[in-house]
């Protein structure tokens, strides 16, 4: 682990565990976060997406879920060997989370100002008052007037509450933000904006950035890193211009060819065949394997590991994609 | 996330029906509870093999007498069997209850279906309901089954009267819920008439809360029942219906226990056997827990 | 007048909502033409009035003024037979598959129902190979027809919907936002179905989404709308080369890119949309538009024609891209 890791995630591995099966959502993943790094996890429904960043902070419902093994460590400590009061600090002081859907996050009887305020005062040993100027000011960093202070969320357009939850979030300077879907119920202009807004701050507060999204162009304009997940599994990741120029794994290929481009004229898109296996019935071997153009008799047994190709460029597959394929 | 895949897999195919019965089977409180309400149902059914006594034979010779093998439940101050009444009386709180709630449930459903499809029919319907629903029940059955003359067939009509407010707002309510749904404008823009769209689409998708209350209220309605019996405005003796045992066994609380306590104990069985089954249905229709 | 290439005719559409505020103006004065057999579609944010439009043109929404052509023929003003008749050369395909589907239906109910609803088969038999021939058009596997829509994903659920669009063999269907709520991989197998369907069976389609990408690739005309009104009009590849109105331009630079050599800088607009409700009589983007004048505030801009076949509604769009 280097000097400068945030965030190092390994081998983690996490279950629901449901009345008649057990769903399979994240299969043994291990990456890491550096300081002030941007990182993207890409992925389709299902894959595993929002487990993995609830895993970070402990957070995955239990039950039916249960993080079966794997180790978490953020600033060299583990965890998920922390006590639940310890664990409790964790969470917006030095990671902090902000959820798709800025309609319901916020409690709809209370002043946006108040909200900001109490998480202010839950993670800091400051007064109220001072706990009120604090708030004043994210409101102002995420570019809401401070005088809306007193308003309440249903005064607030999506793109204004997302801006809320920002300024909540940010209001302990985390030293990791994780964003899950943070632009999804949003429309493109207001995307725009809030994009915007995150990618500012962050320079400005230097802290590092986990983007869970399933928009590949998102991940382009924001990130330094992409980590492609498929079936509970990261089945490519490095830097964006080694995965984006230089594809290796068939469902990254399938993923970019699912998208109509701006840029070049399709007639046909390409998309993958069939559709995601159902994760409590996991195949034995490569959970791509049923829909893979390029399976080969060694990919139906056995699972692939990540492995790097140079550059940090790393790919689960046995028979990769060739270069400028 | 897909963590219901493997639960919907082994399902995949089932009716709708099913699934509930499965869900239902999972709840012991509510299977139990079903076991009970199918044995008293075929207990009221029965209930001519299984007494041992006639109802009304009145017997001198033993009055009063305290629960024996001859007499399980004892017998009352006319020397009749106590256990041999209870049977028979299965079979009124049965019919009282189910009539009361089939009756209302169908001119509630009605009424609030029409009030909540035809805007211009909601307020004109449903004032008039909330005018009914403001007396105070037991004045109200008392007014309508004095007026109406008492006996059973009145009473299960003030009864039903009685209920159908509920039914209707519930009904109401979950119809204008249904009716924004986009399926059913996915009908609308397919062209289908209204009838059409209230019966194929709407109507299926309330009936669990509707179910749910049928079950819920039924024991109330028989507890309605047995306090009109109890105050004489219900069935006259000497039919053996429970409320009116108690009625007529308050006297002798004090010497002879079982009495009125017995056929009481009988009311709270078949009302919390309801009550629990109301509550594993609705549980087991809810589509959310597919 | 009337032009018979034309499948379906706009003219001055209006449609507003009386709410406790005011009048809405969900569709403001729209007028537009779908030659045939292509696809026109129309993208704007959300409130824009996209969805409602859509609705307006099959008379789900009752709408407040304007004329509605379908195939030659003026339909704004049909009696109920009318109209049922119409609807089966009319339909709709829904946003969200999950629920525009009726749960407890099967899949071989739900493709019948419109066969039911205009009785068009004598036999069961009749309707059972009329479903199955439909299931198979739309990709859906026969193992299915029995099945629960809520034990399929997404992406069959809106093969579903589609099957029972197409059921009827209608001319004319209204996408409302059909892929939106489907994942990438997923929302390209039901695009390239919509495609191969309107290359088999001639159909027109109004295709309504947010989604800038999916509506080049399945557009020939697209019309972009902000608060009720059309601002700018053209056919699509021509729009995503040279967009003219203030409002598309930054439309289209916000959407984020795959493509990381070539980045477009992107033009933020301030602020967010304004109230629908009782909008004054003037441009309905110039609270936001950097661009605007005086003139902007006071008079309401009609769309004209800059290029052939591109129409904006600017004042100021030819100063400002010296046409």
């Amino acid at each position: 682990m280097g000097e400068n890791t945030l965030l190092s995630v390994e081998d983690l591995v996490v279950k629901y565990f449901l009345r008649t099966s057990t769903c399979e959502a994240v299969n043994g993943i291990s990456f890491t976060i550096d300081k002030g790094e941007r990182v993207g996890l890409v992925g389709e429904t299902g894959a595993g997406k929002t487990t993995t960043a609830l895993s970070i902070l402990d957070l995955v419902p239990n039950p039916p879920g249960r993080i079966v093994s794997g180790k978490i460590i953020l600033n060299g400590e583990d965890v998920l060997a922390k006590s639940e009061a310890e664990v409790r600090k964790i969470r917006g002081n030095d990671v902090a989370m902000i959820f798709q859907d800025p309609m319901t996050s916020l409690n709809p009887v209370m002043t946006v100002g108040d909200q900001i305020t109490e998480v202010v005062r839950l993670h800091n040993d400051v007064g109220r008052f001072e706990a009120m100027d604090k708030a004043r000011d994210m409101l102002e960093l995420v570019g809401i007037p401070g005088e809306r202070y007193g308003e309440y969320p249903h005064q607030f357009s999506g793109g204004m509450k997302q801006r809320v939850l920002i300024a909540m979030a940010l209001a302990c300077n985390p030293k990791l933000l994780i964003a899950d879907e943070p632009t999804s119920a949003l429309d493109v202009t207001i995307q725009a904006q809030v994009l915007d807004l995150i990618n500012g701050l962050r320079e400005k507060l230097g802290m590092s950035l986990l983007l869970i999204t399933h928009d590949l162009g998102v991940v382009a304009e924001t990130c330094d890193r992409v980590m492609i997940m498929y079936a509970g599994s990261i089945v490519e990741s490095g830097t964006i211009r080694a995965v984006y120029k230089n594809i290796k794994h068939p469902y990254t290929k399938g993923l970019f060819g699912s998208i109509p481009r701006l840029d070049i004229e399709t007639e046909r898109l390409d998309p993958i065949k069939g559709m995601m296996p159902d994760p409590s019935n996991l195949p034995e071997g490569c959970a791509f394997c049923e829909r893979c153009p390029n399976a080969i008799e060694e990919c139906k047994t056995k699972r692939p590991q990540l492995e790097d190709i140079g550059d940090g460029h790393m790919v689960a597959c046995f028979n990769p994609l060739k270069e400028g394929a | 996330m897909a963590k219901k895949d493997g639960y919907q897999k082994e399902k995949l195919g089932r009716s709708q029906f099913q699934l509930a019965w499965i869900r239902l089977k999972e709840n012991k409180f509510a299977l139990v509870s079903l076991y009970i309400i199918i044995a008293i149902i075929l207990i009221a059914i029965f209930a001519p093999l299984l007494a041992p006594y006639d109802y009304a034979a009145q017997n001198y010779d033993e009055i009063l007498l305290f629960p024996s093998l001859k007499h399980p439940f004892g017998t009352d101050q006319f020397g009749r069997d106590i256990f041999s009444r209870v049977i028979y009386g299965t079979r009124y709180s049965l019919v009282i209850g189910l009539c009361t709630m089939i009756f209302s449930c169908i001119l509630g459903v009605f009424l609030g279906t029409l009030a909540a499809y035809y805007p211009k029919l909601d307020n004109p319907i449903m004032r008039f309901l909330d005018i009914f629903g403001s007396i105070p029940d037991m004045a109200l059955l008392m007014c309508l089954v004095v007026i109406m003359g008492s006996n059973m067939r009145n009473m299960i009509i003030a009864l039903a009267l009685y209920y159908t407010p509920g039914y209707a707002r519930l009904a109401r309510a979950k119809v204008l819920t249904l009716r924004n749904e986009e399926y059913v404008e996915a009908s609308i823009a397919l062209g289908a008439s209204d009838a059409r769209i209230l019966l194929t689409h709407i109507l299926p998708n309330a009936v669990a809360p509707l179910i749910v209350r049928f079950t819920m209220s039924t024991g109330g309605s028989i507890l309605e029942a047995a306090g009109l019996s109890f105050i004489g405005l219900g069935i006259q003796p000497p039919k053996p219906e429970w409320g009116l045992m108690i009625s007529q066994g308050r006297g002798f609380l004090s010497t002879n226990w079982y009495y009125p306590i017995l056929p009481g104990l009988c009311i709270v069985l078949l009302s919390y056997c309801l009550n629990y089954l109301g509550d594993g249905l609705r549980d087991a229709l809810d589509p959310r827990l597919n | 007048m009337e032009n018979n290439n034309y499948m379906l005719s706009v003219r001055n559409l209006k449609k507003y909502f009386n709410t406790p505020g005011g009048k809405l103006h969900a569709v403001d004065d729209v007028t537009f033409d779908i030659p045939k057999g292509t696809t026109l579609g129309v993208v704007g944010e959300s409130g824009c009035g996209k969805s409602t439009l859509g609705r307006t043109i099959l008379h789900l929404h009752p709408k407040t003024s304007g004329q509605i052509i379908f195939d030659g023929r003026d339909i704004s003003d049909v009696s109920k037979a009318e109209l049922h008749e119409l609807r089966k050369e009319m339909q709709i395909i829904f946003q969200d598959p999950f629920s525009s589907i009726d749960p407890r239906m099967s899949v071989k109910q739900l493709i019948a129902e419109p066969l039911k609803i205009y009785k068009l088969c004598k036999s069961k038999e009749e309707i059972e190979q009329k479903v199955k021939e439909t299931m198979e058009t739309v990709g859906l596997a026969s193992r299915l027809a029995d099945s629960y829509a809520h034990e399929l994903d997404g992406g069959r659920r809106q093969r579903i919907g589609i099957g029972r669009a197409i059921i009827l063999n209608p001319s004319f269907i209204v996408c409302d936002e059909p892929v939106s709520a489907l994942d990438v991989s997923i929302q390209a197998q039901v695009l390239n179905l919509m495609m191969d369907l309107q290359e088999q069976r001639n159909l027109t389609y109004i295709f309504i989404t947010h989604n800038l990408s999916v509506v080049k690739h399945i557009s020939n005309d697209i019309m972009v709308m902000y608060l009720g009104t059309a601002v700018e009009k053209a056919d699509s590849k021509e729009l995503f080369k040279h967009q003219y109105h203030p409002y598309t331009k930054a439309l289209i630079s916000a959407i984020p890119r795959v493509d990381i050599d070539n980045k477009s800088e992107r033009i933020l607009i301030r602020g967010e949309i304004t109230s629908p409700i009782e909008p004054p009589n003037a441009c309905r983007f110039a609270p936001r538009c950097e661009y605007a004048t005086e003139r902007c505030h006071n008079e309401f801009p009609q769309l004209e024609e800059v290029e052939p076949g591109h129409f904006v509604a600017c004042h100021r769009v030819r100063e400002l891209n010296n046409l």
